[in-house]
């Protein structure tokens, strides 16, 4: 056994596939990574990329008839989810780890009120009465920043803003006192301003509570703020991972360079902005080699027809590219 | 909330005057005068003028109108032309077998619709599903008048343990009416499950697909919990809307099941008086169907209002 | 592979449902050539026949093929119907894109449409056909006009959404004039949800017919009906029973097979999204 001991959540060689009728897709090809205790990881990527389905495998919440997870562990502390019972699951879920989802208007039951919602979890998970469970509940509202959390118990999802249903969201996931939290595009659909505040209480908690989080965007300048190391993810596969101080400094995968590179700025030379050319491949017609090489400027001969394997090159440094291996 | 009630009540009052507007004239555009039919072939002209004269038929026909709303909204419906009593009288002597069937219909429509589209939604794509859709829709197509006779049939000639026809008033026999209330009640109420099964789990099947109930799941959530806690609540609201529009359907077949097993209902009298032209008759039970109709509606309405907080508080 | 099974068992309706349709329309069409009895001859002598070899379906009462009749009656139910449905289709199209397409008119109209909507539509065919008197011009007016709200309902509606659409405007902006948008723009794009509402008309109206000549205000005796199967085999149920099954399950058949393509037809063309 070579997992390291602080090591949280590992996940190795996770495979996920969609039976459409299109044909079969590769949302997930072979992906591993791993969480330490306490410490925040990125992932990011373009929509579509397998980030969200990654996630989503995580706790068995994938619609299972068109997705179907092949092959692959995912250790939790050791055991491995993926051959865990359905009750076990559900144990697990919202208790030792919990997840939050982009915030739609519908993610919170509209006819519940935001009370019966919080309750609920600490119901099903401990063994508290209804009266000790608001309680608690209030607690939470409080450190998440909700003012007049007693008030807003009785409210119903659509009478609060969008930035107080996230907060919400995020004392839902927070009741328990969950070791993981998976944060799946949490900000993405809020106010700049908003986002912002939800940033900071996410820090917060994270300090507070030693959660370790697995924090998932397309927007890297978002993820640097909050992440300590962070994985990019392409049509599937993780092409790099690094420290967020050394994968902003220095880049390895050309992927990585373009995304970094159309980050705007608002010091620097005025100049047009930087794009990857071309777009994201469709699932069914994956490239042949490695599946960014249409869309790479720094191409060589073996990039269009063998796929570059993940290597390592330093300490925490990996890369998926022919130019480094 | 309340602001919505009422506006909900005073939007009815447009509508009642354009279906008055129908009624009446459906029984004016037609042929067949009522006078000849009471007096007979050989009555004479001044017989029939008098007639007409103390009938008011004489009259240009707004005035005739005006006079016929006047009195409505007073609740005289006129009198029955062949049952020489007051036509809101006879329909109120006949209104309790008609309520009857009509609740005793809904409610089998949703004891056995609504589990029925639960169950389909859930196990949806397996065969589970593909039954519960094929019995829906054959409830929905058999003729309630076929499927009387064919419970008849069975439960009053081969079972013979059913009435076949008839009917007793309450009063007279307490809960013993609900002998004669059951095949006609299931005969309309297979049908209305029908539909009510088809909502249902087409509410169901669109709230499963929704964010909150991936949130649910993920918080841990026994599946049953999820169904019922969250998913439910959700589906009610169209269900809901659903069983108000049925109702319609439900009045129709109220009519057509009175005349199959002979129940002295308001359905019974609205056909008898149809066939023998009976106008002032024919009017009131259609005033009296819509009216009915338009006030259950605006029940489902506000309880709608009621169950879905976006209305509530807002 | 779900995804494969769920279109199959779609197909699967409209296929049934085409069969049984072909198979009504098929009987209804060569009702005097696939039966040689006749269906208003009486032979007394045989009454009350059960299912046999010369008689497929029994006789009835008054001695007359029972199948013969059904056959008949099939026919003149379609007959029924296709006129119901071509006119509820015409004049609720009219009402329809009128009330789609221009909103301070839709106010009235929409007024008078729910109206039309608080009473049962039954009711309102039968009230109708009762007081016009039977015979198939006045059940066929009676029919059409307790129905062609349903079909301005769903034109109306589908006019309204695809009124939005933004090619409209260009259209108007290039100068086309309001019947030319009307009828070459929006019209062939609400044809889906009108053909599945006229199945589903289609279908009602076979009831409705029915339930109409059993009442006694349909299609005018001798004159073979399905309804009026059912009403005159009621007398006999004891004894003949076969004289309302039949009937029954052909009204059931013919019905069935317009819903069936109806649904098929809807789920179809308005695919449920469950990637």
């Amino acid at each position: 056994m070579n997992m390291m001991l602080d090591e949280l959540l590992t996940i190795k060689g996770l495979k996920v596939y969609f039976y459409t009728r299109d044909g079969v897709i590769p949302a997930v090809d072979d992906v591993s990574f791993h969480i330490k205790k306490g410490e925040t990881l990125g992932l990011v990527g373009e929509s579509g990329c397998g980030k969200s389905v990654t996630s989503l495998s995580i706790l068995q919440l994938l619609p299972q008839p068109p997705g179907r997870i092949e092959s692959g562990e995912i250790l939790f502390c050791g055991e491995d989810l993926l051959k865990k019972n359905k009750k076990e699951i559900k144990g697990i879920r919202g208790n030792r780890i919990s997840m939050i989802f982009q915030e739609v208007m519908n993610s919170l039951n509209p006819v519940l009120t935001i009370g019966r919602q919080l309750t609920e979890v600490i119901e099903v998970h401990q063994e508290l009465n209804r009266e000790q469970a608001t309680k608690k509940a209030v607690e939470i509202l409080n450190i998440v920043g909700i003012p007049r959390p007693k008030n807003v118990m009785t409210t119903y999802p659509h009478q609060l803003s969008g930035g107080m249903r996230q907060r919400v969201m995020i004392a839902m996931a927070l009741l328990c006192k969950p070791e993981l939290l998976i944060a799946d595009e949490p900000t993405t659909a809020l106010d700049v301003t908003i986002q912002a505040q939800v940033i900071e209480l996410m820090k917060g908690i994270k300090e507070m509570l030693g959660t370790s989080i697995l924090f998932i965007s397309h927007d890297l300048a978002l993820v640097s703020e909050m992440a300590e190391r962070i994985i990019v993810m392409y049509a599937g596969n993780i092409i790099e991972e690094a420290e967020t101080t050394e994968l902003f400094s220095t880049p390895m995968h050309p992927y990585t360079k373009g995304l970094l590179s159309s980050i705007p700025t608002l010091t620097g030379e005025r100049g047009k902005l930087n794009i990857i050319k071309g777009s994201v491949p469709r699932p069914t017609d994956f490239p042949d080699g490695c599946r960014f090489h249409p869309r790479c400027e720094m191409q060589i001969k073996c990039c269009l027809d063998k796929t570059p394997p993940l290597v390592k090159i330093g300490k925490n440094r990996m890369v998926r590219c022919w130019l480094y291996s | 909330m309340l602001y919505y009630a009422i506006r909900r009540i005073l939007l009815i009052i447009p509508v009642l005057c354009i279906m008055a507007l129908i009624t009446f004239f459906i029984t004016f555009v037609l042929p067949g005068d009522p006078v000849r039919l009471i007096l007979g072939d050989f009555a004479t002209e001044d017989q029939i003028q008098e007639l007409e004269q103390k009938l008011g038929y004489n009259k240009p026909i707004y005035v005739q109108f005006i006079n016929w709303s006047n009195n409505i909204v007073r609740g005289d419906l006129g009198d029955s032309l062949f049952l020489r009593m007051p036509v809101t009288k006879a329909i109120i002597e006949r209104a309790e077998p008609t309520f009857f069937l009509a609740l005793g219909g809904i409610l089998i429509g949703i004891i056995v619709g609504i589990p029925l589209g639960i169950i389909a939604a859930i196990r949806h794509r397996t065969w589970v599903d593909q039954v519960s859709i094929t019995i829906s829709l054959i409830g929905i197509t058999i003729p309630n008048f076929f499927l009387a006779l064919l419970l008849i049939l069975i439960f009053g000639v081969w079972l013979r343990v059913l009435p076949v026809a008839g009917y007793k008033p309450v009063s007279e026999v307490g809960f013993g009416v609900i002998r004669y209330l059951i095949l006609p009640c299931v005969s309309i109420g297979l049908m209305q499950s029908g539909s009510i099964a088809r909502m249902t789990r087409s509410a169901m099947l669109d709230v499963l697909q929704q964010d909150y109930i991936r949130t649910a799941r993920a918080k841990g959530l026994a599946e049953k919990t999820v169904i019922a806690r969250h998913a439910l609540k959700n589906a009610f609201i169209p269900v809901a809307t659903v069983i108000g529009f049925s109702l319609a359907m439900l009045l129709g077949g109220t009519w057509i099941a009175e005349t199959v097993f002979a129940i002295p209902g308001t359905g019974q009298l609205a056909i008898t008086s149809i066939m023998r032209r009976d106008f002032p008759v024919i009017q009131g039970s259609m005033i009296f169907v819509a009216i009915v109709y338009l006030i259950v509606n605006l029940v489902v309405d506000i309880s709608y209002a009621y169950l879905n907080p976006r209305i509530k508080y807002s | 592979m779900k995804r494969r099974k769920r279109n199959k068992i779609l197909s699967t309706y409209i296929l049934v449902g085409s069969v049984l349709v072909i198979i009504s329309v098929f009987i209804g069409l060569f009702a005097p050539v696939l039966t040689q009895q006749s269906p208003t001859k009486m032979f007394p002598q045989n009454r009350l026949q059960p299912p046999s070899q010369e008689h497929l379906l029994g006789t009835d009462e008054f001695g007359r093929d029972v199948a013969s009749r059904i056959f008949y009656g099939m026919r003149n139910s379609l007959q029924v119907s296709v006129l119901v449905v071509l006119i509820t289709t015409v004049i609720g199209l009219l009402v329809g894109l009128i009330a789609g397409f221009y909103p301070k008119t839709d106010m009235v109209i929409s007024r008078v449409l729910d109206a039309m909507m608080s009473f049962p539509e039954i009711i309102i065919a039968i009230s109708l056909a009762a007081l016009w008197g039977s015979g198939m011009v006045n059940i066929v007016l009676s029919m059409s006009f307790a129905y062609f709200s349903r079909m301005a309902r769903v034109v109306r509606a589908s006019t309204i959404a695809v009124k939005e659409v933004e090619f409209i405007d260009s259209g108007r902006a290039a100068g086309a004039s309001d019947g030319y948008i009307l009828f070459k723009y929006i019209l062939p794009n609400i044809l889906s949800p009108i053909i599945v509402q006229a199945t589903m008309v289609f279908a009602s109206a076979i009831i409705v017919e029915a339930t109409l000549s059993f009442l006694g205000v349909g299609i005018k005796p001798p004159e073979p009906s399905l309804g009026g199967l059912l009403s005159d085999g009621r007398n006999f149920l004891p004894v003949a029973p076969w004289l309302v099954i039949a009937p029954g399950v052909a009204i059931v058949i013919v019905a069935l097979g317009f819903n069936l393509q109806g649904d098929g037809l809807r789920d179809l063309l308005d695919p449920r999204l469950d990637e």
